[in-house]
């Protein structure tokens, strides 16, 4: 795969153009990563609204009812429900990890097994998340996805 | 949801072990003296005694899930060994008494044990694909 990226000022907007001979996973994977980088979650702090990027959020988490969005400092509020976040990001590097939290697999660092038979996600920021048992065999699958395209 | 599954696994996993293990005891002439529906009976009330001791562990604890195990075993055992007492049918002398706390302690440690087992092979399967996973490089970009 070639990669060319030309930088001057005379370009406005970011263009993305990808010339293939067919759309087969990894690429497809690939162009939903791209996707996601034009869309931006609402997040809600202290009253005020500010648009997160995808690739700065570590997680999100529902909890009494309300979404939360976890960045590497500082939480925010979030309009969206579990479910609406899952269907949209989850064709990208985000994968459902509890029933109240969906995890940015590009924030992973590892996986520790705890003695009560559960996983542990440990993040970059040092953050440890819980990652129900029934979960695991879909993160398995991404995870392999991600990598298969080495 | 997984409360009334827990009951109902419990339950089922608590009346195998102990028709396995009446039917040892009926294989060493122990119980072979015993009506078949008061043996039966009992064990079907062990295993409600013992299902009830889950569902309320799992009620006034929800969160204590490192103390399951620790609370669970030595909690479902006594409520076997005393319903095997007070129901009075079975006349289980104290090495019986043990038989069943060793059976109830290897079902519970083969299910911690294999619980176990199978969340670290799932921890290094995931390592390895996460050192696997393309990690974009900042410097061929440039």
């Amino acid at each position: 795969m070639k990669l060319n990226i030309e930088q001057s000022e005379e370009y406005g907007d970011v263009e993305i153009t990808i010339r293939c001979s067919a759309v087969d996973a990894p690429l497809r994977r690939l162009i939903e990563q791209l996707r996601l980088y034009g869309f931006a979650v609402h997040g809600k702090k202290d009253g005020v609204t500010v648009l997160i990027p995808p690739e700065e959020i570590y997680y999100f988490e529902s909890t009494d009812g309300k979404t939360f969005v976890y960045k590497e400092k500082g939480v925010y509020e979030c309009e969206l429900r579990l479910y609406e976040i899952e269907e949209r990001f989850c064709r990208g590097s985000f994968v459902r990890i509890s029933k109240a939290a969906i995890l940015n697999t590009q924030k992973l660092k590892g996986f520790r097994a705890q003695l009560n038979g559960k996983l542990e996600a440990q993040l970059t920021n040092g953050e440890r998340l819980e990652v129900n048992r029934h979960y695991v065999p879909e993160l398995k699958a991404r995870l392999a996805e991600m990598g298969g395209s080495k | 949801m997984k409360l009334l599954r827990d009951i109902i696994t419990g339950a089922f996993c608590t009346f195998t072990v102990l028709s396995v293990l009446f039917g040892v005891l009926c294989e060493a002439d122990v119980l072979v003296n015993l009506p078949y529906t008061q043996v039966v009976f009992t064990l079907l009330l062990m295993s409600a005694g013992t299902s009830a001791f889950v569902a309320l562990r799992e009620l006034l604890l929800p969160q204590a899930e490192k103390l399951k195990y620790a609370i669970e075993l030595p909690g479902c055992t006594f409520i076997i060994l005393m319903t095997v007492h007070f129901a009075g049918w079975l006349e289980l002398r104290a090495a019986y008494f043990l038989l069943v706390f060793a059976m109830v302690l290897v079902v519970y440690l083969s299910v911690w044990f294999l619980t176990w087992l199978q969340s670290k092979h799932d921890e290094d399967y995931l390592n390895a694909l996460l050192s696997r996973r393309e990690k974009p490089d900042p410097d061929s970009e440039k």
